[in-house]
């Protein structure tokens, strides 16, 4: 599949939409070029031999497990700018 | 600053030739009248507070106060994605332009409970995203002795700060070479902990399997002692690894028997592409090596070849998640333009317009890796590659002590020279990048010059949690090669 893909606009349009990014026509154009770029480098891990390969996502997976610590209630964290009826007020979002 | 270790500072001190009230005043105006752009928020104030805390503790107490509080009165600059409660902490960034956190990043907060004085925040790539720090949305950082070149990134203010004293040392972080690079350009010491030897606690994650918080100094003695203060398991960070502090400061002798050290040369990392100079001073702190006795062992790493595909695919991957955060609702700055948005999705486009470029395309690189559909092809086989990365460490390191190579291909180029071509700029990773995939620890010192002057660096990497005698052999190396 990876060795044959094409980066179009639609391609990176849709990426930039999944992460709520908005780009001009430049942008989009330039993205896409260079997206195809370093796309077209990663396709050399399709060479690589990986069955059986458990995938690494955690360097030292084969330390022992910090302990967590417990979860406490800091009563006002911060300064905030004003508190309403027990809650802080913010700005309307939309 | 006629002062340049730490130990040099202390014994003025000790000497009252300065004071720590002194000193911090004249880095903070050494630091208000540069021309380098290396800080973006000077704590003049809460500096000087500090200093006058450390000069009373060293009038009340004497020499003995250092022993109690091993970095009394040493002023150091922090890049400016670590978090000091109620200081703007910005990444470089437009959008954290003026966020002002409620809490002190845990290495920071070590540092001062030691002594330290946190003159100010430093210049980045925006995000730590960038080997140049040309992406910063404050403008590039000079280099400090060459201003038509790069300092290197992402911790480029960082380790200017420290070429140009101004600072003692500094903060900077390592997500795939940017402590080791900006080092290697600007001449300095700069040491990568291993992964989760220091607590990420107050880092804004850029790519949280890989970053690492360290070190950026004029000898290797300072990087110890900050590594020793700053490492140790942190209850606030589940990741930081459940051990002791380091103590590597004190066993640092000059004199080192060297003889019985194996260092491997990786064949992969001298396979042509390597600048004349660089490859000329590695060659010759490699020699130095083998007069002290050391033995070279050429060695193989056999996956190098895929370490920067990889790495380009895992870091992009984690920040485009981690990156979501910014959202306007819970953090960053809301352009009036959100104010007009008409529903969620357009508010979210508005906030995230003021990301910078690079940060745009890694973001999009990323969730188009994660992407349903990509997910196995690009992302999941990034993460087995990487596995076999480490094993090429593993098998390596059960003939090696330490591995050697250079820090990067080319000494610091131009500015503007690399900064139109991502893939390029990329590829200048190449020796760093395989570190951080395997979570070992590293660091880059000072190991010759190019023609043009400019330093070269040479980076020695050890197993993991191993600082101890990495610090130690890179004393040796600093010492006897001086």
């Amino acid at each position: 599949m990876a060795e044959s893909l094409q980066v179009t606009e639609a391609l990176t349009q849709k990426a930039a939409e999944l992460s709520r990014l908005e780009l001009s026509p430049q942008e989009l154009s330039l993205f896409t070029r260079q997206l195809s770029d370093i796309l077209g480098y990663v396709e050399q891990l399709q060479e690589v031999k990986v069955d059986e390969i458990e995938p690494l996502s955690f360097p030292h997976s084969q330390l022992p497990a910090a302990s967590l610590r417990r979860d406490e209630a800091k009563v006002d964290p911060m300064e905030h700018p004003e508190s309403f009826e027990g809650g802080f007020k913010v700005p309307p979002i939309i | 600053m006629e002062f340049t270790t730490f130990r040099e500072i202390h014994e003025a001190f000790e000497k009252k030739t300065t004071t720590p009230v002194e000193l911090t005043q004249n880095y903070l105006q050494a630091a208000k009248s540069s021309a380098h752009n290396a800080y973006l928020t000077i704590c003049e104030e809460r500096a000087l507070k500090q200093a006058k805390l450390a000069q009373e503790t060293l009038s009340r107490e004497g020499a003995q106060a250092f022993e109690k509080f091993p970095l009394l009165g040493i002023p150091l600059g922090i890049k400016d994605v670590l978090t000091i409660q109620n200081v703007r902490t910005t990444c470089a960034s437009k959008i954290l332009e003026n966020y002002v956190p409620p809490y002190t990043a845990t290495a920071v907060e070590k540092l001062e409970a030691a002594g330290a004085i946190s003159l100010g925040k430093l210049n980045m790539d925006e995000f730590a995203m960038g080997g140049s720090n040309e992406n910063s949305a404050f403008g590039p950082v000079l280099h400090p002795t060459h201003p038509d070149r790069v300092p290197g990134g992402s911790s480029g203010g960082s380790a200017t700060a420290v070429g140009a004293k101004l600072c003692a040392a500094s903060l900077g972080t390592d997500t795939g070479g940017s402590i080791r690079l900006p080092a290697s350009y600007c001449g300095i010491v700069g040491l990568k902990p291993t992964y989760g030897r220091v607590s990420r606690y107050g880092l804004v994650a850029f790519a949280s399997s890989l970053d690492q918080i360290g070190p950026m100094t004029r000898s290797v003695e300072d990087a110890a002692k900050l590594l020793d203060v700053m490492s140790g398991h942190d209850p606030k960070d589940s990741t930081s690894a459940p051990l002791e502090k380091t103590r590597s400061a004190k066993n640092l002798a000059s004199a080192q028997d060297l003889s019985s050290l194996r260092i491997g040369v990786p064949k992969e990392y001298f396979v042509g592409g390597l600048d004349p100079s660089v490859e000329k001073s590695v060659q010759n702190s490699l020699k130095w090596f083998e007069s002290r006795g050391a033995k070279l062992v050429s060695i193989s790493l056999p996956h190098t070849q895929y370490a920067v595909a990889v790495y380009y695919l895992v870091a992009v991957s984690e920040a485009s998640s981690n990156l979501a955060r910014f959202d306007g609702v819970r953090f960053g700055v809301r352009p009036p333009a959100a104010d007009e948005a008409r529903d969620l999705a357009e508010f979210y486009k508005k906030v995230r317009a003021n990301f910078g470029p690079e940060v745009k395309r890694r973001i999009i690189l990323g969730t188009f890796a994660l992407s349903s559909g990509y997910y196995d092809a690009y992302y999941r086989r990034a993460c087995q590659v990487r596995r076999l990365i480490q094993r090429d460490f593993d098998e390596a390191f059960k003939q090696v002590d330490i591995i050697a190579s250079p820090v990067s291909t080319t000494t610091a180029f131009r500015l503007g020279e690399k900064n139109s071509d991502p893939l390029a700029m990329y590829l200048n990773d190449i020796f760093t990048i395989p570190v951080n995939l395997a979570g070992l620890p590293a660091l880059s010192i000072p190991c010759g010059q190019d023609i043009a002057g400019l330093p070269v660096g040479l980076q020695l990497t050890s197993p993991a949690f191993t600082e101890e005698s990495l610090l130690s052999i890179a004393h040796a190396f600093e010492q006897g090669r001086a």
